[in-house]
């Protein structure tokens, strides 16, 4: 694509730039946009951390290198493999970063124990009435904000808050389960 | 339509819980990825809060099939109606074959400086191009698409009983499971498939079947003619920041680029618009690519004072 006027942040340029073929690689990888989403911010995340200049000629390569890596981490900590190897802030040259993993591997966050998902379960069908069909139009249909928000006839600001206290019910829920 | 490049101001998120909601929007933007990366780089703290939030909503997946999923949509008809249909639905959710389905219709935009990927029903996405637009009717299994201008790319899941059209003008697209992309403008259209294979109908004339690599161009006066076959990888290629013409009329090249730059590009009279041509271009700025067709084609481009491009016979 053309490159826009702004050129104040070279990291949103670049942004601007990769994301929608990052989110093409994850599409076809997973199910909903909101799964590519996430493995998207992971990646550009794992991209900041690793310091690079985003203004560079090699920032797309190194960025979709890195999608790569985020993806097969991604596989090990589903099956239950650990992820990657211990965190590194060493810079590696494209060849390295080919073969090894990017700096600063994220842990997969994995829920699987049958009782954190009963607790998961019972920590939506308790949330407040609102909260909770917000939540199911996000999570498991698909809709987006501005939807639910149609649907509802509440503000798309109404449906962040509604989400965004709904995650943060379940977490707590999760948090508070016997370990 | 929102015009992101003056977004609402938008309060930035101050704990990870809002930040997964908002990424998972399905209306993230850019800027949003940024400064959410940003955010979480920040602070030790930042991190195992957003980890937090995430792994309660990666987990909330795993629990989808437990819960019982509701109608697709409902629509607000005040309190009275709401109770009167939360009866209905109870019953109706025993009953899958009978629930409502209300036609539920949307227009996307995208403004000049980010694509857009939207997630549709039945894991349909479509990827829309800067400075394009579309509106959605979506209708039990039936899936309507207007594409009002610009260029779009549509990834349909497969289904027996799923009807996915895609409406660009005088063209009609219809498909099963499939990618492909349309494309309409002033003066033409274009429809190119990935994978699978889609019907297009055009008016009165018949219908035409087109598959992987197949091209078809619709041009003002309604005439439709193949264009040479691409490979399908490079079927909207400008999802991966690249502008590829294959045997394309300049008309054509003038108005995929034209998605590119708010000044108006005019080709005189002089230009042979039905021209073939081919030119590749990967992640240049607009002024690069202008230059880099004045060198390649047989046309000067030349721009007036009020920024305005004319296109001209060399």
């Amino acid at each position: 694509m053309l490159v826009p006027e702004d050129k104040s942040d070279p990291l949103y340029l670049l942004v601007v730039r990769v994301r929608p073929e990052l989110l093409a690689y994850f599409l076809r990888r997973v199910l909903s946009l909101a799964e590519a989403e996430d493995l998207t911010q992971e990646t550009l995340l794992r991209f900041v951390r690793a310091s690079y200049d985003p203004s560079a000629a090699d920032a797309a390569p190194k960025m979709f290198r890195i999608a790569k890596n985020q993806w097969i981490d991604f596989l090990r900590a589903a099956s239950g493999g650990k992820a990657g190897a211990p965190p590194s802030n060493a810079v590696l040259s494209d060849e390295a970063l080919d073969e090894a993993p990017d700096p600063e591997p994220l842990i997969e966050v994995q829920i699987s124990d049958r009782q954190d998902l009963e607790r998961v379960l019972r920590a939506i069908r308790m949330l407040p009435r609102k909260c909770r069909i917000a939540f199911e139009y996000s999570r498991f249909d698909g809709l987006s904000y501005s939807e639910i928000a149609e649907t509802m006839k509440i503000s798309k600001s109404a449906v962040e808050k509604h989400i965004s206290e709904a995650i943060k019910r379940i977490s707590q829920a999760i948090e508070g389960g016997p370990r | 339509m929102t015009d992101e490049r003056t977004p609402p101001s938008r309060p930035e998120p101050k704990d990870g819980a809002t930040w997964v909601a908002r990424l998972m929007s399905g209306e993230a933007t850019a800027s949003d990825h940024v400064a959410c990366a940003r955010w979480r780089s920040l602070a030790a703290e930042n991190e195992a809060d957003y980890q937090k939030a995430r792994l309660a909503w990666r987990s909330a997946g795993a629990v989808k099939q437990n819960i019982r999923t509701r109608p697709a949509r409902w629509r607000s008809y005040g309190a009275a109606a709401a109770a009167a249909l939360a009866l209905c639905v109870t019953l109706l959710a025993l009953v899958p074959a009978l629930r409502p389905d209300a036609p539920h219709k949307r227009a996307i935009a995208a403004n000049a400086l980010e694509m857009r990927s939207i997630a549709l029903r039945h894991g349909d996405v479509v990827a829309l191009n800067v400075n394009s637009e579309l509106s959605v009717i979506e209708n039990g299994e039936r899936t309507s698409v207007l594409l009002d201008r610009g260029e779009a790319y549509f990834s349909v899941q497969p289904g027996q009983r799923r009807t996915f059209v895609v409406e660009a003008g005088a063209m009609q697209v219809t498909v099963t499971g499939t990618a492909f992309e349309v494309a309409r403008f002033e003066k033409n259209a274009i429809v190119a498939v990935e994978r699978g294979s889609v019907q297009v109908r055009v008016g009165q004339a018949p219908v035409r079947a087109l598959r992987g690599g197949d091209r078809l161009l619709i041009t003002a006066d309604g005439n439709v003619r193949a264009l040479s076959p691409i490979p399908p990888e490079l079927v909207a290629a400008w999802q991966d920041g690249q502008l590829i013409f294959m045997e394309e009329p300049l008309s054509l090249v003038f108005e995929r680029i034209q998605l590119y730059t708010p000044n108006r590009i005019r080709l005189a009279a002089s230009v042979n618009a039905d021209l073939l041509v081919s030119a590749t271009f990967a992640n240049e700025d607009f002024a690069s690519v202008l230059d880099g067709l004045d060198q390649t084609l047989p046309v000067s481009i030349e721009r007036s004072a009020a920024g305005d491009i004319q296109v001209v016979a060399d």
